[in-house]
């Protein structure tokens, strides 16, 4: 048995009104599903809120899967509409934090991996709310861009010139660095 | 891929949140029964608030005694109070 079909049986069980399956769905799919949402979102809090959000709506609508895609690409789906929805309040503090960012990078650069790090952060911030979704789901996470087309409801050609463009301002930004 | 693109992938995904995690979990379930219990106010104020009017309508003609505007005060004042409560119980922090 396959993971996609543990989920598959778990939902099954969940649509039947079972809590304890829709709690190890959580289990086996939070990883996922707050990883890309950190990366989408300005920082931990606001990934984990929609994160747990995200989980709500995903048992409220759990007859909204059908089967089609993976539940994990079901649930990144949802995340990305949540994450879509907050896009403004996230964006205003995304601008607070550029700043700040900003001003960091006028002082002698660093040389460790959490300095990488951090810049890589700021350089995602730097990135359009599409452009770090398809970051996060196809150079992060591996999906293709055909799975990340139908995750983010985009077109494909969409998704492959974000990806791109995408890819392309991040390799800048560390390649900038000494 | 480049050397370039696995260092990107490999920072991307250096800052992964942990494998199962009850706390988590724990506060989505927390939010789903505060969800479902945010429906059942509102279905129990809708239901009060229905039954006041049919009463205000109603009670008049069955008992001259009877005060319509005291009614719909009274049962306006619950339901005012009822959401509150609601409003309070869903913005808790988790």
């Amino acid at each position: 048995m396959t993971s996609d079909d543990d989920d598959a049986a778990l939902m099954a069980e969940a649509r039947a009104g079972s809590r304890l399956a829709f709690s190890r769905l959580i289990d086996r799919r939070q990883q996922a599903v707050r990883a890309f949402l950190r990366r989408v979102a300005a920082d931990r809090e606001d990934a984990d809120d929609l994160a747990q959000e995200t989980f709500v709506t995903a048992w409220a609508r759990l007859s909204s899967w059908n089967g089609r895609s993976s539940v994990r690409a079901w649930l990144l789906g949802i995340a990305w509409r949540k994450a879509r929805s907050a896009g403004r309040s996230l964006f205003r503090r995304m601008a607070r934090d550029r700043a700040w960012a900003d001003a960091e990078a006028l002082r002698p650069p660093p040389f460790s991996d959490h300095d990488d790090r951090l810049a890589l952060k700021a350089a995602m911030e730097r990135l359009n709310l599409q452009e770090r979704a398809a970051v996060a789901l196809c150079l992060a996470e591996d999906y293709s861009h055909a799975e990340a087309a139908a995750i983010l409801d985009l077109p494909l050609g969409t998704v492959k010139s974000q990806v791109q463009r995408g890819r392309a301002k991040l390799l800048e930004a560390m390649e900038a660095r000494p | 891929m480049t050397e370039a693109d696995d260092r990107l992938k490999a920072l991307l995904q250096a800052d992964l949140p942990p494998g199962p995690d009850a706390r988590f979990r724990l506060a989505v379930l927390e939010r789903m029964e505060r969800r479902r219990a945010g429906v059942r106010l509102a279905v129990v104020v809708v239901a009060g608030l229905a039954a006041s009017a049919g009463a205000a309508v109603l009670g008049p003609q069955l008992s001259a005694d009877f005060s319509r505007t005291a009614l719909v005060v009274a049962s306006l004042l619950i339901a005012a109070a009822a959401t509150g409560w609601g409003v309070m119980q869903m913005s808790r922090p988790i």
